[in-house]
């Protein structure tokens, strides 16, 4: 099992390379130039914006310029924003627990809907309560996150101010509040989580509950909530444990809509004002994070799919 | 509990321990009705072997999973199956479930994947043996240990803790038959539990089922489509062709002398009554499919002695002087041997 997950964590080793390659190259394929907007825009004289370029080292080789942002970027060190000319490693640690809780939150919600639902409707496929939960998530996912979050502004905030429509209160300071606030980023951010959870834990169960060893497991007089709770959920928790782990990399970009219509000043509007801004450094440093995040969620994943089927261990 | 709460039944030593009379079962789909199982009765002695022998499409694995409710949710069930004195058929799917893996267990024919590949061979078996007879987890180890070592696993304590894709096809048998007898059951269905493995595995397993039947005393309703195999473990044999039995008859009868043409077909199909060098023997065709089912003798389109009345009534299930029961008009005239 140790050797498993050392040669994962080595595997991820390329992986990153190739990722920092993509994340650095950006700077060559987004249009304008972060020297002429720091250097005052249009009006921008010629000298000054070499000096600006010199000042960031711009001049020098793309090569060059890569080996030095990989090398610091290893010891987590992305540099200053231009714009704020703060660290982006702080930047970031002081917004990234926002955007935690918001993706950690909605994943729950994904979570804690997804599976019901999954079960109700996996156990027995094409009954009709299988039928209406393929309608209510195939309705799930065809929704627009941005719409699904103003209408429940609309309904439960204008309309009706049950919850408050936007804004964040940190868990320290008011605990009801903060659970207040969260709310609608939540349902609006895990909504598709929660039906991509259900559909895809209904395929996999259904499978299950017509192999062989469910049959087995009926014919020792096992009652319904061992043979569906524990053998047949175990056995289709692999396809599942896969979509979490690519939901996690969605949430995660996901909150970059949430927040902004939420008006929360997480890692996703991070990166948003930091590409407006042609902060280059600033946007490097979030999504290599972000990607980071990701591989790491995966490496996870993994993990525990070797935990689930013995077999994978084996190979 | 595993006493019968009706009184005269559990320990009367006279009387079939498992009684079916007349039991049908027919699917619907798609709002038709198929009848793949009619009218079907036979009786298993206690300790002793009934085989169900037919083709496939014969409904011999669907009669024998409606007795303990095993089969799918579109399954329809009528007659009666009594067992120990209990009626099996309309039984609550709880009380179904008190008697499954207890007093009656049931083995497949696919080793391969009848067992939970993500749970050790010794959790099953303790969770089989607990759901029954509670108790703590420690003796429950230590009656999933004595059950592995009867069935011929070495290292038993060892391989309780290993996943069931450490054991080979025969090895997982031996498990599910320890599974299914960890509760002492007093029926074992086994379906086909022979048919996915290699021929040499295959007799190792039906010598351990012969050898555990006399040290558990259990009987064993065996379903095969295997002829050698009955002549091996049954007492008697009751052969089933399109969801009806058309012959029953103690072991050795059978062989020497079936009565009805479709058992003549089968033991002249098996390959050793055929002199070496000789073509092997079949029977032509098919079984029809369930929709299709003829009212008269379902076997007439196949028969080598089919005459027109044989097509044009239902054949009843005749009952002989001497026991035996078949379902042919001509049973009477015609003279049928074993070997051709």
């Amino acid at each position: 099992m140790l050797t498993f997950i050392i040669r994962r964590i080595l595997a991820l080793i390329p992986l990153l390379f190739i990722v920092s390659v993509i994340v650095y190259g950006l700077i060559l394929i987004v249009p304008g130039d972060p020297a002429i907007t720091l250097a005052g825009g249009e009006e921008a004289t010629n000298e000054r914006i070499e000096e600006v370029q010199q000042e960031l080292g711009l001049d020098r080789p793309f090569l060059v310029r890569y080996g030095e942002w990989v090398g610091n970027a290893v010891q987590l060190d992305f540099g200053n924003s231009l714009y704020s000319d703060i660290p982006i490693t702080e930047e970031i640690a002081e917004r990234f627990p926002k955007t935690l809780q918001i993706a950690g939150g909605a994943l729950a919600f994904g979570l804690l809907v997804g599976i019901p639902l999954g079960i109700i409707s996996g156990i027995r496929p094409r009954s009709v309560s299988d039928r209406t939960v393929v309608i209510i998530t195939s309705a799930a996912i065809a929704i627009p996150t941005f719409w699904l979050a103003l209408i429940l502004i609309l309904q439960l905030a204008v309309y009706r101010s049950i919850l408050p429509s936007r804004g964040f209160v940190p868990f320290s300071e008011s605990p009801s509040q903060w659970l207040e606030h969260m709310i609608l980023p939540w349902i609006t951010l895990g909504t598709l989580t929660a039906a991509t959870i259900a559909r895809q834990l209904r395929g996999a169960l259904s499978d299950t509950m017509g192999s062989d060893h469910i049959r087995t497991s009926r014919s020792v007089g096992l009652p319904p909530v061992k043979v569906v709770g524990k053998h047949a959920l175990k056995n289709s928790s692999a396809p599942v444990l896969t979509v979490v782990g690519l939901q996690v990399a969605y949430l995660l970009g996901g909150t970059v809509v949430v927040e902004s219509i939420f008006g929360i000043a997480g890692l996703g509007s991070y990166v948003l004002s930091a590409i407006s801004r042609k902060d280059f450094p600033a946007m490097q440093g979030a999504i290599m994070f972000i990607a980071l995040l990701t591989v790491v969620v995966n490496l996870l994943v993994d993990i525990s799919y070797a935990l689930l089927n013995p077999k994978v261990r084996v190979e | 509990m595993s006493t019968p709460s009706t009184p005269g039944a559990a320990g009367a030593p006279t009387g079939p321990l498992l009684e079916v009379t007349d039991l049908s079962v027919s699917f619907t789909a798609h709002k038709q009705t198929a009848k793949v199982v009619d009218q079907v009765s036979f009786a298993v002695q206690p300790g002793k072997t009934l085989g169900i022998v037919g083709e496939s499409g014969s409904g011999k694995t669907v009669s024998s999973l409606a007795l303990v409710g095993l089969l799918p949710r579109t399954a329809t069930i009528t007659g009666s199956a009594r067992f120990a004195g209990q009626e099996l058929v309309g039984m609550t799917t709880r009380q179904q479930r008190e008697i499954r893996g207890n007093d009656i267990s049931v083995i497949f024919q696919e080793p391969m994947t009848s067992l939970d590949p993500v749970f050790t061979v010794g959790n099953q078996l303790t969770e089989a043996y607990r759901n029954h007879q509670g108790g703590s987890k420690k003796d429950a180890m230590a009656r999933a240990e004595e059950m592995l070592r009867l069935v011929g696993i070495p290292e038993p304590r060892k391989r309780l803790a290993e996943y069931p894709h450490a054991f080979s096809g025969g090895m997982r048998q031996r498990v599910m038959i320890a599974l299914a007898l960890i509760n002492s059951p007093r029926l074992l269905i086994a379906d086909e539990p022979t048919t996915a493995l290699d021929v040499t595995i295959q007799s190792q397993i039906l010598e351990l089922l012969q050898e555990l039947q006399q040290e558990m005393g259990m009987a064993i309703l065996f379903v095969t489509h295997d002829l050698g195999v009955v002549a091996s473990v049954c007492d008697e044999v009751s052969v089933m062709y399109a969801g009806q039995v058309v012959e029953q008859a103690s072991i050795d009868e059978f062989f020497a002398h079936p009565r009805h043409p479709y058992s003549e077909g089968l033991l002249r199909s098996m390959p050793h009554s055929v002199p070496k060098g000789e073509r092997l023997r079949m029977i032509p065709g098919t079984v029809p499919i369930p929709s299709r089912f003829p009212t008269s003798c379902r076997f007439a389109g196949r028969c080598p002695y089919a005459q027109e009345a044989c097509s044009a009534a239902p054949i009843p299930l005749e009952q002989l002087d001497d026991g035996r029961v078949v379902r042919c008009i001509r049973h009477r005239e015609l003279v049928m041997e074993a070997r051709p």
